[in-house]
């Protein structure tokens, strides 16, 4: 049987899509309906179904044994021989999506991806709009997020190269590195940072990533391409961290004192900043200069009385 | 229908098989010795037979939720009736326990004031109209189509923490924009704010375009909204620009005029300081804050630094430590030593380690002997100073929303709690504190003292909507607030924390309580509800009493009070000893029958025949006293007080006079402070003169001797090790290679290791109560076999520890050294315990007792000691305060002073000198009405201790 064009597909998705919208917001618990991901012929060759997120009534959520203990809802329908995957979401739940502290999973970026295809509350088309305008905070706090991962990777990965030896297993850290580099400049661009996102990063900085990833996949994997792409690694770290560092370089400035990890961690908590990757910030910017690295006391129980010790950053501001 | 309460062959404890008949619906009162068994028979056959019936008639279910008590040891016991105890046990520490949460009294008022209250604008303080979120809607609802309504709710910062933290809150419950002093921001963006100025600040709740079908969405998100804001919610139109008539109509009645706030409708849970609904953000409902105080962390200032000057947990000296690296790099920098005593340290260089380098910054040094550390020298940091970095680590712990649960131990033991900076002591939130019934708040109401409290209550008229829920309410608490002030709890309030409570005013609380809940047919057991209570105050305890039996209960109360016993319906007396000497029923009947009868003690002394003879002579004063100047105290009026020393002192007045206050808070602390720890701070006084006349000062309280029952009596008094070495000094133990230690059931060697020498082993069971059987190997012996081969005078160890003291002193009477400490045991009237009695089943009086049996054990010429105690005839009989009296004259006589805070006429009437305050008590007490001898206290007309003493004196 042949295949489907791209093009055809599309209509058909297009021609259910319609028919879902007319049909559902009949129903007077929805409140809107918001397409996940456009329709676009160039996307149609992965699609195996429309994605939605249907936003209901608040107190009208109808679980099913399935659902299990999840709290969020997600529904397989069907229209005209397309399959939707929904998600059903309350008011109250997308409001505090879109508006709270980018903790979660959820950026501005998100949601400048999703269309608003129906809606009976405009105060939904609202968030949407505002969602879209880029909120520094969020930005500033998603930089450092994936900077502390790129400088994690990078140091890993220059201990397979220098140490160990082990060119096959450095190249693979070294593209875990660039793909955090790429997600990165994505984040930086103010762009969304989904789906095939190196493709996009290399469009944007194709010297960087010609360096950083085409290189190390296409090359032989030696010590000079791979040394070549972690230096480039290193070197856009240098270049950009004062920005992407900037919350963690800001909260050791204000606390101007000597502050132990686990503060500094528990400072960033539910930033999807890890300690170790914290740590690994942290000492980075010791070698750069721009640290002091000593040690705190650390109780290790609740009940303890010795005290072991972490370590603990001083920025001077003077510097 | 059964009369009586039938009880045969009890043998509980040191009962001898006791049949009797107790009439029912009675006030029966159970006298006799201490240690004669009345509480074996009051409390542990007919309240514990009682309560097990009770509880073996319930389902398996409700017995998961109940420990069941085992059979007391009795044949049978008919007649019963649900059964309540009300012993004296304070109610602990919980910091969350008020009397407003133990009578029940706060419930009604949070009912109350989420009925009745009036909310006000926390910035006009304008009453607010209060509506249900439904409600809103509707009015929401009521504007013309395409009306936009933005929701606010407003937002305070918390204390201590920044607008950036208030911000980081508002978008972590899911809103994104503000308005800060009416602007509109996103708190996605940086936002600079002058710390130093209050803004206002308003978080964006939502906003709604009025149109069909958004009704749904309004009120869920009102709700949240109302979480966000404590209760309160602006509403703002913001288009049209300029509103039409109706728009500006929808202000009318709904809404503050100038900031267009709306209260929710209240709930009882949102009053309440245990719930984070209510409670104060900053101290978490607690009322209190902490900060550290530096005197705190340096116990003893003689040593240096090196020595450890500091706690070491906030600073520790050793080389490889970090307070070590610390200390070695700032003595380098700024030039001190650290082998100066602390206490001869520069002020300056006291403030660096206490508050930090001040922005300076130093280099880190490592300490010479230091094993680790070397790659932090030549690093330049800056210091936060022990106190700053202490009270930084007490606001993470606040941050964590678990108030100072956690909290390191060492923490709390050097920081002073204050008043809450947020809520004054209030405990609530701002917003519930701005809700008002008859111009007053929720913590207002609490201040109160019982009687003024009635007052308010009564003069608060409902209006004819409230009437239904209020008129409920307000009978309730006036009811219970009745028999509080009837009991002589009048100078209470609802604040006043459970911790700080007496044993009686404890008990007290609890009696009302029964007495309110109306129950008849129940059977209560009390144990001595007169401790704590002032003669005068006696007499509405009697009262309330009789109240409880005329209900329809029997009430059967362990007493000594001789008042209590008057008002009897029926007596019974256990003896006619302690101990084995006693568990009999030595006479029993109404008042005229005991009287009457020859072999009752009581009826004696009740009847004139006995009675604690008055002194000869009082000793005169000897020019050395305590003078308390400017005592500010909880209710203490400023007053200035003399204590002459080298004389048996009473300290009495009305309950909650300020006895404790003037003796425990201010004497006794201050006292401890110069003799043993500075740390401790003392009550509100100007000065205290003559310490210098002092050598120590001793309490001598009821707080247990020891929290395990490997603690007894002989080894407390000390007088166990002297006989562990008696027996290591057998031919038989040293033939073993047997030490002292073997000797011990607390170390290896010697003890049962099957029950580690506790001579029972205990089983938790799932549906029953612990099991605690006897060892199988030792059975209760608490030694192994080898051990109890040594013998001494023919008893092994476990023997020796089995001998009642009085039986003691007859065994060891060879031993001078020995025997001369338990006889003091004796003396004092606890010759019936056994020497390894064990300390967690002592009462509060035994235990006093038992310490000071201590005391006088080791009484050394040339000391001059002051001893405080408070209410030493508690659980003694008329016959053991004769001995009581005795021993602590003695101690007068051997050149110590003794402070004794009491009720007892009979005690304060053999005084050298009384010190009444009052008149009454709480905000009515507080003042010095007279001082001097009992016959000059007999002649104040102001005195009610006079006037009770009167009769006495006159009568001796």
């Amino acid at each position: 049987m042949p295949r489907e064009t791209d093009a055809k597909k599309l209509e058909r998705y297009e021609a259910a899509l319609a028919q879902f919208v007319e049909r559902v917001m009949v129903d007077r618990y929805v409140l809107a309906v918001v397409e996940e991901g456009s329709l676009l012929p160039e996307t149609m060759w992965a699609r195996h179904a429309l994605s939605l997120w249907i936003i209901e009534a608040d107190g009208v959520t109808r679980r099913i044994a399935s659902d299990g203990t999840d709290e969020r809802v997600f529904r397989i329908l069907a229209e005209n021989g397309v399959n939707i995957h929904a998600e059903v979401i309350p008011r109250s739940r997308f409001k505090k999506m879109v508006e709270g502290a980018s903790r979660t999973a959820f950026s501005h970026n998100f949601f400048a991806k999703r269309r608003v295809v129906a809606s009976k509350d405009k105060s939904i088309d609202g968030w949407f709009k505002k969602a879209d305008r880029l909120a520094t905070k969020d930005q500033e706090r998603e930089l450092l997020a994936f900077s502390t991962w790129t400088i994690h990777a990078a140091i890993h990965a220059r201990k397979r190269l220098d140490v160990k030896g082990d060119l096959a297993l450095a190249s693979q850290d070294t593209l875990g590195a660039a793909h955090s580099v790429a997600h990165t400049e994505i984040i930086r661009r103010g762009e969304v940072w989904e789906d095939d996102v190196i493709y996009r990063a290399i469009e944007g900085a194709p010297a960087l990533f010609k360096t950083i990833y085409l290189d190390v996949l296409a090359k032989p994997k030696n010590r000079k391409v791979l040394a070549a792409a972690l230096d480039a690694v290193d070197g856009y770290l240098d270049e950009h961290y004062a920005a992407h560092l900037k919350p963690l370089l800001d909260y050791l400035k204000k606390e101007d004192r000597v502050v132990p990890l686990s503060e500094i961690s528990d400072h960033f908590a539910f930033s999807q900043v890890y300690p170790g990757h914290l740590c690994a910030a942290c000492d980075w910017l010791e070698k750069k200069g721009l640290l002091e690295k000593v040690s705190a006391p650390f109780k290790l129980t609740k009940r303890s009385l010795e005290r072991v010790e972490e370590p603990a950053y001083f920025l001077d501001a003077g510097r | 229908m059964r009369t009586t309460i039938e009880i045969r062959g009890a043998r509980e404890n040191n009962l001898k098989n006791v049949d009797v008949e107790i009439p029912r619906d009675k006030l029966i009162v159970v006298t006799g010795v201490s240690g004669s068994g009345k509480s074996s028979l009051a409390f542990d056959t007919v309240y514990a037979e009682g309560q097990r019936r009770l509880l073996a008639s319930m389902s398996t279910f409700a017995k998961r939720f109940v420990g069941q008590l085992k059979k007391p040891d009795v044949d049978f016991v008919n007649g019963l009736s649900p059964v309540v105890s009300i012993d004296q046990k304070t109610v602990g520490s919980n910091p969350r326990s008020t009397v407003g949460t133990m009578t029940d009294i706060s419930d009604y008022l949070r009912m109350l004031f989420a009925t009745m209250g009036t909310p006000h604008c926390p910035m006009c303080d304008e009453a607010l109209a209060i509506r249900t979120p439904h409600q809103m809607m509707e009015h929401i609802l009521s504007l013309p189509k395409g009306t936009e309504v933005e929701v606010r709710a407003p937002v305070y910062k918390i204390h201590g923490e920044d607008y950036e933290f208030l911000f980081e809150l508002i978008r972590v419950n899911g809103y994104r924009r503000a308005r800060i002093d009416g602007k509109p921001r996103d708190l996605g963006e940086h936002i600079e704010l002058s710390e130093d100025e209050e803004h206002a600040i308003e978080a964006v709740v939502d906003s709604f375009v009025v149109g069909p079908d958004i009704d749904r969405q309004v009120v869920t998100s009102l709700e949240h909204g109302l979480k966000l804001g404590d209760g309160l919610l602006g509403f703002h139109i913001l288009k049209p620009k300029t509103p039409g008539p109706s728009h500006k109509k929808f202000y009318d009645g709904f809404g503050c005029s100038r900031h267009r706030l709306v209260a929710g409708t209240m709930e009882a849970y949102q009053f309440t300081f245990n719930d984070p609904a209510g409670a104060c953000p900053t101290c978490a409902g607690i009322g209190t804050a902490m900060r550290v105080h530096p005197k705190l962390l340096v116990p003893d200032p003689k040593r240096t630094l090196n020595e450890g000057a500091f706690v070491n947990a906030a600073l520790g000296n050793s080389p490889d430590s970090w307070g070590g690296r610390m200390l070695y790099s700032l003595a380098a920098h700024y030039g001190f030593s650290l082998d100066m005593p602390f206490q001869d340290l520069a002020k300056e260089h006291v403030d660096v380690l206490f508050y930090g380098s001040k922005g300076q910054q130093f280099e880190v040094k490592v300490p010479p002997k230091a094993k680790v550390g070397q790659q932090h020298a030549g690093k330049k940091i800056k210091f936060d100073g022990v106190v700053t970095q202490l009270e930084h680590h007490y606001r993470r712990y606040r941050k964590q929303g678990m108030s100072n649960a956690g909290m390191d131990e060492y923490l709390k033991s050097v920081m002073v709690e204050y008043d809450c900076p947020e809520c004054g002591g209030a405990r609530l939130k701002r917003t519930r504190r701005l809700v008002t019934v008859d111009d007053r708040n929720l913590y207002e109401v609490g201040e109160m003292h019982m009687a003024d409290l009635l007052k308010y209550l009564r003069g608060i008229k409902p209006t004819a909507r409230q009437h239904a829920i209020a008129d409920t309410i307000l009978r309730e608490v006036s009811t219970r607030l009745e028999l509080l002030i009837a009991i002589g709890l009048d100078y209470l309030s609802l604040n006043r924390r459970s911790a700080t409570l007496s044993g009686g005013e404890s008990q007290r609380i609890r009696l009302s309580s029964q007495i309110g809940s109306g129950l008849m047919g129940m059977l209560y057991v009390l144990d001595e509800p007169s401790i704590g209570l002032h003669p005068k105050d006696n007499v509405k305890m009697i009262e309330t009493l009789q109240r409880l039996r005329d209900l329809g209960n029997t009430v059967i109360v362990v007493e000594h009070d001789a008042d209590t016993i008057r008002a009897a319906d029926h007596i019974l007396e256990i003896g006619p000893g302690p101990g084995t000497h006693g568990g009999k029923i030595v006479a029993e009947g109404p008042l005229r029958t005991i009287l009457k009868d020859g072999r009752s003690l009581t009826g004696q002394y009740l009847s004139g025949k006995k009675n604690i003879a008055m002194p000869a002579k009082r000793r005169a004063a000897n020019g050395k006293s305590l003078v308390v100047r400017g005592a500010r105290q909880n209710n203490l009026k400023n007053i200035n007080v003399e204590i002459p020393l080298e004389q048996f002192v009473c300290i009495t007045g009305a309950s909650g006079s300020g006895k404790s206050s003037l003796i425990h808070d201010i004497v006794q602390k201050r006292l401890y402070s110069l003799f043993h720890d500075s740390r401790v701070f003392a009550g509100t006084h100007d000065e205290l003169l003559g310490a210098e006349h002092l050598s120590d000062v001793i309490d001598v309280d009821q707080s247990p001797i020891g929290r395990s029952s490997r603690s007894n009596p002989a080894t407390y008094i000390g007088f166990y090790d002297a006989i562990r070495t008696l027996f290591a000094e057998t031919d038989e133990a040293k033939k073993r290679g047997f030490t002292a230690s073997t000797f011990s059931f607390n170390v290896k060697g010697g003890r049962c290791e099957e029950c580690s020498g506790e001579g029972a082993i205990t089983t938790q069971l799932s549906f029953m109560p612990d099991v605690e059987v006897l060892c199988p190997t030792c059975k209760g012996a608490r030694y192994n076999q080898d051990t109890l081969e040594v013998d001494y005078q023919g008893k092994n160890i476990a023997e020796v520890l089995d001998l009642s003291v009085e039986e003691g002193v007859a065994f060891f009477a060879s031993e001078p050294a020995i025997a001369r400490k338990i006889s003091v045991l004796d003396e004092l009237g606890l010759g019936y315990l056994t020497l390894g009695h064990p300390s967690t089943i002592l009462s509060g009086g035994e235990a006093q007792r038992v310490k000071l049996a201590g005391e006088l054990g080791k009484l050394k010429r040339g000391k001059h000691n002051l001893y405080i105690l408070d209410e030493p005839t508690t659980g003694l009989h008329f016959a053991d305060i004769d001995r009581l009296l005795v021993s602590l004259n003695r101690l007068v006589d051997t050149g110590h002073s003794v402070v004794v805070i009491e009720h007892n006429l009979d005690v304060i009437k053999t005084a050298d000198h009384v010190i009444d305050l009052g008149p009454e008590g709480g905000h009515n007490g507080g003042q010095l009405i007279a001082s001097g001898t009992p016959e000059q206290i007999a002649v104040c007309k102001a005195s009610h201790t006079g006037k009770a003493l009167a009769p006495l004196l006159s009568g001796s």
